[in-house]
Formats: C-alpha cells, structure tokens, sequence
C-alpha cells in the first residue's frame, strides 16, 4: 500500500512538473515584468541560455555519436584500427582528428567512449584537443576573420596538429597503467535481438545527456557570469607584452569557453593591441580546453586526469608559442 | 524508481522541445543563436521530441528494456536532495528561456567588450628581425639599385597572383561593396550588411568624407567620450549571442547629449574622420536622430 501511494505522489509530481512547463509555454512571458529584475541578472541569463541553445545540438550529436558506437562497434573491431606502436600512433590519431568533423561539445561523450571501447588513452586525447581546431568551419572562420593576415590561418593550424601530439606523448607518460575514467566499468558485449539496437542506441543517448548535461549547465553558468561581468577593454594595456600576452589571451579564452567556431572574430577584435602571438595562443588554447569544458570532463573522468590534462595543455600551448615568438615565426 | 526517473527525465526533454519551438515561433531564436545555426536547432527539436516521448512512454513499462545495459556507467541521483538539485538544474534553462526570451544585451555588455569601429589592422610585431632585414635591404638597393628594382617588381608579380588564387571571391565582393559606397550619395547601412559596410566606411573614409549616411543602432557610449559623443552600435553574433562583438560609428553633435544609453535610433548625418585612441576613424556629424522601437531583429550578423 506505502508502494503503491509513494508511486501516485511521484506520478503526480511529474504532471503537475509538465503543466507547469505548459503553463509557462502559453503565458510565461507575461507572467513576470522584466523591468523589476536587475539588468545584470537578465545579460546573464540571457548570456546563459544563448550558451545552452548553442551547445544542445552539438551534444546530442556527440551523445548519439557515442551512443552509436557503444551499440555497433566491438572492442575488436576497433583494436584492429589501432596501430599497435604507441607513440606511433599518435599521428594517425592527429589526422583522425583532423577529419572527424566536431566540434569541442560533442567530442567529449565521444572520445570518452572510444577510451572505454578499448582505445588507448592519449590517442583519445589527441583527437579531443585536434577534432575542434581542424576542421573546414573552423578554417573557414579563421580565414574570413583574418584576411589581412594569413600567418594566423596557418599558425593555428599548424600548432594544433604538432601541440596535439606532444600532448599526446606526454598523457602517455603520466597515463601509461592507469585509466582515469569515473566509475570504471568494463563494457561487455551484449547479445540482443537485432530490433533492440536501435531502442538501446535511443535510451543510451538519453541517458548520456543527462549525465553530461548537468556539467554543461553549470559550466555554461559560471562563463556566462564571466561574459557578462568581466571588463575585456582593461586587458588592452598589456597586449603588446611578448611574455604577458600570450598568458593573459589563454586565460581569456578559457573563461569565455566560446566556440571553437566563432572565437576567430573575437580574437580579430583584439587584433589592433594584441601581438599575434597572443593571438594564436587564444586560437589554439580556447578550443582544448576551457571552463565549460573542464565541467564536462568532470563528468567522465577523474579529477586527476583533468587536472593533469589541463596542466600539460597549458604547458606546451604557452611553451610552444614562447617559442615560435623566440624563434621570430609568430 | 527507475520508472520515476524516466518520467520526469522525458518531461524535461519534452520542456526542452517545447522551448525551442517557443523561440521559433515567436522568432526570439535569433536573440540567442544565429540564424546560420538554425538548422542544427531543428535537429535538437525534433531528437528532443523523440527522446522525450520515448522516455515518457517508457516509463509506464516495467519491462527489462526499458533500461540500457549499462547501469553501472550512468548515474542516476541517489538522495531526494540530489534529485530536486539536478532536475532543478536542467529546468532552469527552460525556465528563463519560456519567461525571459524578451530580452536583448544592453550597453552595459559592451562598455565591457569595447566597440569595434571597424576593421583595425593588426598589430605591428616588434621583430628585430624586420629591422636587420630592411638594413639588408638598403644595402642591396645602395649596390645595385636596377636590378633591386627588378627583383621587387618580381616579387610584387608573385604576391599579386598568390593573392588572386586565395581570396579572389571575398576581394570580389569587398571590391564591389567599396565601389557601391563610393557611386552613390547616401550610404545606407543595411542589417544584412552591417559589419562588412561599417569596415568599409572605415578603411575609406579618405574617398567617403562629405557623404550621406544613415545608420540603425543603440546608444553607447565609452567612458572617455565627452557629452556631445555617442555610439550608434550593434552586437554583431558569429553562432550564439556570447560570441558577439560590438560594432559601431561615432556620433557627435550638441543634440546628442540628452539621449539615453540603450535607446534605438536613426541616425542620418554626413561622414567625416577623427582620430580617436590614436587611430582614424569616421564619425557622423551634423546628425539627424530619430528615437525608433527595438528593432525585431536588434543582433546583425556575421556574414560569410
């Protein structure tokens, strides 16, 4: 009896859960007056809920991507892919992640299944920090935003493919025993009757949005307070510095967590006071990692991995562009 | 309890659905994401629509379908606390997006961002090397100076066809636009092509000085500006509205002061230059200002 009355007070949870959206679906705009609310909460949200509309797509993309391969690719299938030679490895892994076109939402579920389907590691890594920043959008975007300047085109790109492998090398190093992953769990084969696979594919998915999901909103949150909040025009004093610069746009680049997509037209804004340097570093850092990623990283793997991961992305970004800038090709 | 799960996860889903076609019913999308971006949205609500009507109506069946095989590697929340906590998280996008679509970024957002008037070239790099090199250069030039000649006039034929191949179209069309601003008396500055015209404007104002122009934006105004100057901007969106920039023109005249930030306005004025922050930049003077609504479409985009 307790069973069955528990079960009517959730079911009538839910309804009134869904008349309310209805509800707020015909008349939620005339419910509150905006005016009463401080405009800073409204470009917030409003900065938020943009950020969230934006990523949707892309997530269920990568979610039913990750969903497809977990019910159609067998670990053996995709072992005999694999080269065999781990650090050679990582240039066919560069080039997978050159071809495969997503962006840095949807390559997180996916990646983090191919990991646990058997693929090493650091290969993994290397097409999530390669998949975002090469790809045609992502060029053509770049291309148009800086017309007047093609060695910012070509730097992108170029350190990408070449920081992705270090990156890979050295998430080798630190990762060679153990797998990082949360809540470990070993991905049998099922054998179901073929009818099921697509049910399976649908509720996989659906469940993968919701574990990933609740990162994205968060993360999405504290950029968008961060969008709205912070002051970009007080950075401009420091943008002609050779060793500030660089640090100050990665660091830029990761609390706006931008798409990898559009952020070309932000750096272009920048271009007047910042040194191409800087701006290649933006270009390359943002779409590797950023605050709306590392939440989703949260998510699939350990804290530990993520910190080490961000780590060395930062090391060999600010390294390498040091460099180029030392060796006077940026 | 798992049922109970996929109840109000179907739900969710389903006010996800019903938000998106909000937006597009109402046309509001384009406050958020640029219309180039649409079709991705149309994906998302119609995968939105099958998940949660699957969901929904799975969670009326206790079958052992009616779960993926993998338990172990997702999580569902364990506590009440937690489950109010994370499905109160994924409604809050709903909720904002069904009570507060209304509104736009306000002057507030770009005093942050800082107004772009138009296409600024890059910044010059500081190499030392640029500088041995020109000091070759001259030495070269003082040896021999016909065959330097020469050797430039080659060099400048190779850049020409380099450049012809790579960016014939974009020059095409950059080529075009200047032409049709420089023919006509009035300029007008068109949503569809606000940030290509504003460039435009900017890198030729030398050949634009004297002419009409008549521009859509709101008020903004820089901290430095004195009381006679304003913006006339607009937040120019590559995919969503976080990635906006602000693009503008400067406005001066003595009948501007009393206008408010935020307000919209016609300008109509003649285009002259100043220099402002070091650099040249065309600014509208002798304005005529005509108070106007929000437009409905108050974002420009980003055109390629």
């Amino acid at each position: 009896m307790e069973n069955a009355g528990k079960q009517i007070g959730k079911d009538v949870a839910g309804t009134a859960l869904f008349g309310g959206i209805l509800l707020l679906f015909l008349f939620g705009d005339r419910l509150i007056d905006p005016s009463f609310i401080p405009k800073e909460v409204l470009n917030v949200s409003t900065l938020f809920l943009s950020i969230i509309l934006e990523a949707i797509p892309f997530i269920l993309l990568g979610v039913f991507a990750s969903a497809l391969i977990q019910t159609f690719v067998s670990e053996d299938t995709l072992k005999r892919f694999i080269p065999k030679h781990p650090i050679l490895a990582l240039v066919p892994a560069a080039i997978v992640g050159a071809f495969l076109p997503i962006c840095e939402c949807a390559i997180v579920p996916v990646v983090r299944r191919l990991v646990l389907k058997g693929m090493p590691l650091h290969l993994g890594v290397v097409i999530m920090v390669t998949a975002p920043i090469l790809n045609p959008v992502v060029f053509a975007s770049t291309y148009y935003a800086f017309q007047t300047n093609m060695d910012v085109v070509y730097a992108r790109m170029g350190l990408a493919f070449v920081a992705s492998i270090v990156i890979g090398a050295i998430i080798y190093f630190f990762f060679r025993t153990s797998l990082p992953l949360k809540k470990q769990h070993h991905v049998h084969e099922h054998h179901h009757h073929a009818k099921n696979r697509w049910l399976e594919t649908l509720l996989h998915a659906s469940d993968e949005f919701f574990d990933v999901g609740r990162y994205l909103i968060v993360g999405a949150l504290v950029a968008s307070a961060f969008q709205a909040g912070f002051d970009r025009t007080t950075l401009l004093e420091i943008g002609g510095d050779q060793t500030v610069a660089p640090a100050v746009m990665m660091g830029l680049a990761y609390i706006l967590s931008l798409c990898s997509e559009a952020d070309a037209f932000v750096a272009a804004s920048f271009g007047s006071t910042f040194t191409i340097g800087s701006l290649v570093a933006f270009l390359v850092y943002g779409p590797m990692i950023d605050l709306k990623n590392t939440f989703m990283l949260f998510a699939y793997f350990k804290p530990k991995f993520v910190a080490v991961f961000i780590f060395v992305v930062t090391v060999v970004i600010y390294g390498s562009i040091i460099l180029l800038q030392s060796l006077n090709i940026l | 309890m798992r049922s109970f799960h996929m109840f109000i996860r179907g739900i969710i889903l389903a006010g996800y659905a019903l938000l998106l076609f909000k937006l597009l019913l109402t046309s509001q999308l384009a406050n958020y994401v640029s219309p180039k971006m649409h079709p991705f949205i149309y994906f998302a609500l119609f995968v939105l629509l099958i998940l949660g009507g699957m969901q929904i109506l799975r969670s009326g069946m206790n079958t052992s379908e009616s779960h993926c095989h993998c338990d172990g590697e997702h999580h569902m929340p364990k506590t009440p606390a937690s489950t109010v906590f994370i499905y109160s998280l994924f409604l809050l996008p709903v909720m904002i997006g069904l009570m507060l679509s209304n509104h736009v970024l306000d002057s507030s957002v770009a005093s942050k961002r800082g107004v772009q008037f138009g296409a600024q070239p890059l910044a010059e790099s500081t190499n030392s090397q640029v500088q041995t090199e020109e000091k070759d250069l001259v030495e070269e030039y003082l040896r021999d100076p016909e065959g330097y000649m020469k050797k430039v006039d080659e060099r400048v034929n190779e850049i020409l066809q380099e450049d012809d191949s790579a960016v014939q179209s974009t020059e095409k069309e950059n080529e075009q636009l200047k032409n049709d601003l420089i023919g006509t008396d009035k300029i007008v500055v068109t949503d569809e092509k606000y940030i290509s015209t504003i460039n435009m404007i900017s890198e030729n104002v030398e050949q634009l000085i004297g002419k009409k122009v008549e521009i859509t934006g709101f008020v903004f105004r820089e901290r430095d500006f004195r009381s006679n100057q304003l913006v006339v901007a607009r937040f120019g969106v590559t995919c969503c509205i976080a990635d906006a920039s602000v693009y503008g023109m400067l406005v001066e005249g003595e009948n501007v002061a009393k206008l408010k930030d935020d307000t919209w306005i016609k300008v109509t004025g003649t285009i002259h230059k100043t220099t402002y922050h070091q650099s040249t930049i065309p600014v509208i003077e002798q304005p005529a200002i005509e108070m106007i609504e929000v437009p409905d479409q108050p974002y420009v985009y980003e055109e390629y």
